[in-house]
């Protein structure tokens, strides 16, 4: 078992626990759940994983769709629960836009656009991370992200050049 | 031209206003986390110390059992060839036809390798190297010597080297007298009635 530090925990739960939380959010209820389960995966194993982060992501996304799918008699309950939920996202006043708007306009997203987006602005991939971890082709995943944010944009009032007025 | 790149700075400061918001901070139950982190560890040094003792405990195993072996090996080959070396000629027997010899009983070498041709033997005097005798034949003789019992000629052979002539019986004379009847009567001379009367004739 990978013996880490004290000081490198504490880094990689500051790092990745927020991105990973948000990710794990738009799949199902169990956001924390999963990233500590995660986190103690990351723990068990022999060595470090080459590629970290994208180890992370896949072993969160893996896990919420393994919640989802396994709590399928509770969606009514669930989605009930999201709506009362509190956003994604921390109050700041200072921010352009409102953080439980933008948190409601991402859950009616699909689920493939909301992935793609909120994988590109807040865990910070690249679109060949993306791919990999989506198992989908990199023109796909542009495709997604640009109609994601047209989405966003025309609810957040702000026009899109291409649309007509 | 310049409406795609009014596109492209809409969208970046969409998306840099997007980036502005930052995700919340999951409640994770660190101290969970830490127990279990610290007991996984605890469990799989704790597999990985009884690994090392199963497997010495194995090796020594198999090492016993080997040295085991290979000293049974050892014990069983000595008594081998102790078995196979056993069929030992007696020097015995020369000594005492040395010790024993007289200048009346002298033997010439022409009788003693009628002696040795007769028993159908190389040395003569070797008992146990003759391909007719037989452990068990041996043990019958061995044990026949000490009763009271018509000996065989290789008995009497072999009583005559270890203790001399006096140890012979006594002849039957009826077959020497000189009736001539008898004379008559008398079977077929083989070499082994030679050399009775030879020894006879000697006394």
């Amino acid at each position: 078992m990978t013996e880490w530090s004290p000081d490198v925990w504490n880094d990689l739960l500051q790092r990745y626990s927020r991105p990973l939380a948000i990710y794990a959010a738009q799949f199902c209820s169990e956001a924390e759940d999963i990233v500590q389960d995660t986190f103690l995966e990351l723990f068990r194993q022999p060595s470090p994983p080459e590629n970290l982060s994208a180890w992370l992501y896949k072993v969160v996304r893996n896990k919420s769709i393994s919640a989802r799918q396994s709590r399928k008699r509770r969606d009514r309950y669930e989605q009930i629960k999201k709506q009362t939920r509190e956003s994604w996202f921390e109050e700041n006043p200072e921010n352009q836009l409102d953080a439980r708007l933008i948190t409601s306009q991402l859950r009616e997203l699909p689920d493939g656009q909301r992935e793609v987006v909120v994988l590109r602005l807040w865990s910070n991939l690249t679109f060949t991370e993306i791919d990999d971890l989506t198992q989908s082709s990199s023109s796909t995943c542009h495709r997604l992200y640009q109609t994601a944010i047209d989405e966003l944009r025309k609810q957040a009032g702000i026009p899109c050049p291409n649309s007509n007025p | 031209m310049s409406e795609f790149e009014s596109v492209n700075d809409q969208q970046h400061n969409f998306e840099r206003a997007l980036q502005q918001l930052q995700p919340a901070a999951p409640e994770l139950n660190l101290s969970n986390l830490m127990y279990r982190t610290g007991h996984d560890a605890a469990i799989r040094q704790s597999r990985r110390q009884l690994r090392r003792w199963q497997l010495s405990t194995v090796a020594a195993s198999v090492c016993a059992f080997l040295a085991l072996n290979v000293s049974n090996n050892t014990a069983e080959k000595t008594a081998a060839d102790f078995v196979q070396q056993e069929p030992a000629v007696p020097a015995e027997p020369l000594q005492v036809a040395q010790v024993q010899e007289t200048p009346e009983n002298s033997r010439t070498e022409s009788d003693s390798e009628t002696i040795a041709q007769s028993d159908d033997r190389s040395d003569g005097f070797a008992v146990d190297e003759s391909p007719f005798i037989t452990p068990l034949t041996r043990w019958v003789f061995s044990e026949t010597a000490s009763l009271d019992r018509p000996f065989s000629y290789l008995e009497l052979r072999n009583r005559l080297l270890r203790e001399g002539i006096d140890s012979l019986p006594e002849p039957r004379f009826e077959r020497y007298t000189n009736s001539s009847r008898n004379l008559e009567k008398r079977p077929p001379l083989r070499l082994r009635d030679a050399w009775d009367e030879d020894l006879w004739n000697q006394i």
